[in-house]
């Protein structure tokens, strides 16, 4: 069982270390530039609100449009933390994770005890509220938005982050508690037949896909010189929920895929945003008629399973 | 003391009087049946006991509690389960997941176990070979892989049944757990329904409108028709019902 499970991971743990090896390398020895580097970076921040909003949106069927709103918090969090406060980035991170958990608990313990989608108008609401109150909130810079000069994110911190987020979610996927949530995906009514509580497992959920965009904000912030509340207005949540829809509403692996894919384009039509939005549009037409459950639907990508020790013949008898 | 009792259990739906005036009794151990013409509010009875729906009036008493105003997975988590009219398996999942995700009242790992994977591989591999079980004992094993959505009616309707035994309930509610199967899955069913009682030592309240069905195997059974409770009684007492016969059964059953 054990030496299974190894052989099941070992592929992933070295694609995991190879990714790694290779980029740093590569960067350590100038082939990839900054240019390359901070494009990098934003692709780590964008599988990590991928991934995080498909938790809610994709796993347990719960429809939120302000997962930017989320990363806001996190941002806003973050650069007050280390600005203002000087804290450490690694107490930031987990500072501005928790911070838009507790947000997160505030606007979905009372949407989601209702049964419908009163979350997604919820988070609508509460992605313009966020916006208008930074920009009155001159402690935080604004409508200009807020300096922060302590770069403290770089790829390895990106790495890190993006990697944990993956795993701390598949591990949530596949425990009871995971299934719980997918439960309330497939039929809500059953699954509380199942004697699942399920306003607890969707509040869960979204708390915990809240951290990871409150995560994800930090490193925004401490990527680039300055947050802006327009950094995180509708538009944002609603490129989130492109790279869910497009990767497969239930897969993880779908949603690093898309993650990544979305960035690339966006990086290459910057000079042309109008262009970027048609495209955008396009690719999700393009998936909703020929893969109308999004490029990887709910499954996942397998990588072989590594086998340690030579088969020895005979001895294949274990259950 | 009685497993289930109601006390005169009501249901209005706008000027419609779906349940009137309920007064349920099951022991344990018991089968009992609920019979009655479409729309007699038989679903809705089930509907109200499981806490799907709270009634307009009335108590439901459950294990010596009153449960009235439970919410459904609390009722559950006491010992009631059900399967549904209209089937409501967790579609895109395989059997063997749906089966799983009913043993949640007997998960013990917390949050952050999960979170972390911490210590609960064999909480993982005990449910793993329960569900299996359960799918063994409702020949369900060879179709554990499968996805739910693309088993037949009947298997359905059978996996509706594993789901609600997983909760390990003191009463099963069955919503006519016949309906789409032919003769021969019927009468492997009513084998079953018989099984499970004795083996599980539970009680079994059963909806069906399959009259061979229900008077093969239940020891009591509630007629209602119009959200009355028209007989209540022996199959051969309701069988001579003349009202029952009026209501329901026609003449060609007498
Ligand atoms: N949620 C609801 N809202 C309004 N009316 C309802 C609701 N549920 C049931 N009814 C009505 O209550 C009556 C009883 O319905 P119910 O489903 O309990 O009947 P039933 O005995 O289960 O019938 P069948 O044998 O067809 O399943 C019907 O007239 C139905 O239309
Ligand atoms: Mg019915």
């Amino acid at each position: 069982m054990r030496q299974e499970l190894i052989e099941r991971r070992l592929p992933w743990l070295i694609l995991t270390v190879g990714v790694y090896l290779v980029i740093s390398v590569t960067s350590a020895l100038g082939i990839l530039n900054d240019y390359h580097m901070i494009n990098i970076i934003t692709i780590g921040i964008s599988i990590i609100l991928g991934v995080s909003l498909n938790l809610i949106n994709g796993f347990t069927g719960q429809f939120s449009l302000g997962h930017a709103g989320f990363m806001a918090v996190g941002a806003y969090t973050g650069a007050i933390l280390t600005m203002k406060f000087g804290f450490p980035f690694p107490a930031t991170l987990l500072c501005g994770g928790l911070a838009a958990a507790v947000v997160g608990l505030v606007i979905g313990l009372p949407t989601l005890r209702l049964r419908g989608d009163y979350l997604a108008i919820a988070t609508l609401g509460f992605g313009e509220i966020l916006r208008v109150l930074f920009i009155n909130w001159s402690y935080v810079g604004g409508a200009g938005g807020m300096v922060v000069t302590q770069r403290y994110t770089n790829f390895h911190w990106v790495y890190a982050m993006t990697v944990l987020t993956i795993i701390v979610i598949r591990n949530w996927l596949q425990s009871a508690h995971g299934r719980a949530c997918v439960a309330i995906r497939e039929d809500e009514i059953a699954a509380s037949s199942m004697g699942i509580n399920t306003t607890l497992y969707k509040v869960a959920a979204f708390i915990l896909g809240s951290f990871f965009a409150g995560v994800a904000g930090v490193l925004y912030a401490h990527a680039y010189y300055i947050v802006t509340p327009a950094s995180f207005g509708f538009l944002k949540s609603v490129e989130i929920l492109i790279i869910v829809v497009l990767g497969g509403m239930g897969s993880i692996s779908g949603s690093v895929l898309a993650a990544i894919a979305i960035t690339l384009v966006s990086v290459i039509f910057t000079p042309w945003p109008y262009l970027r939005m048609i495209l955008y549009s396009l690719a999700l037409i393009i998936v909703m008629v020929y893969r109308p459950g999004g490029l990887m639907g709910v499954k996942e990508i397998q990588l072989p399973a590594l086998s340690l020790k030579k088969k020895e013949g005979q001895q294949v008898g274990t259950p | 003391m009685a497993l289930l009792s109601t006390e005169s259990l009501s249901m209005t739906f706008g000027g419609l009087r779906a349940v009137s005036n309920l007064s349920l009794q099951l022991e344990m151990n018991d089968l009992q049946g609920l019979i009655g013409p479409n729309g007699a509010g038989k679903t809705t009875v089930f509907n109200m006991l499981s806490g799907m729906i709270k009634p307009t009036t009335g108590k439901v008493i459950f294990d010596g509690e009153d449960i009235t105003n439970l919410p459904a997975h609390q009722i559950t988590q006491r010992g009631m389960a059900r399967t549904f009219q209209n089937i409501r398996l967790f579609g895109s999942l395989t059997v063997l997941e749906n089966v799983k995700i009913a043993f949640h009242r007997h998960v013990t790992y917390s949050f952050m176990q999960a979170l972390l994977q911490l210590n609960i591989a064999h909480h993982e591999e005990n449910i793993t070979r329960s569900a299996m079980d359960l799918l063994d004992v409702l020949g369900l094993a060879d179709r554990a892989h499968h996805q739910a959505n693309n088993l037949s009616y009947g298997e359905q309707r059978l996996v509706e049944i594993a789901r609600a035994m997983a909760t390990q309930p003191k009463l099963l509610l069955l919503d006519e757990p016949a309906a789409g199967m032919n003769p021969h899955e019927t009468e492997q069913l009513m084998n079953l329904i018989g099984k499970i009682r004795r083996d599980f030592d539970l009680s079994v309240l059963l909806i069906e409108h399959d009259m061979n069905l229900v008077m093969g195997i239940c020891e009591r059974i509630t007629v209602l028709d119009y959200g009355m409770t028209i007989a209540e009684g022996s199959p051969e007492q309701v069988r001579a019902n003349p009202r029952v016969i009026e209501a329901y059964l026609g003449e060609e059953v007498v």
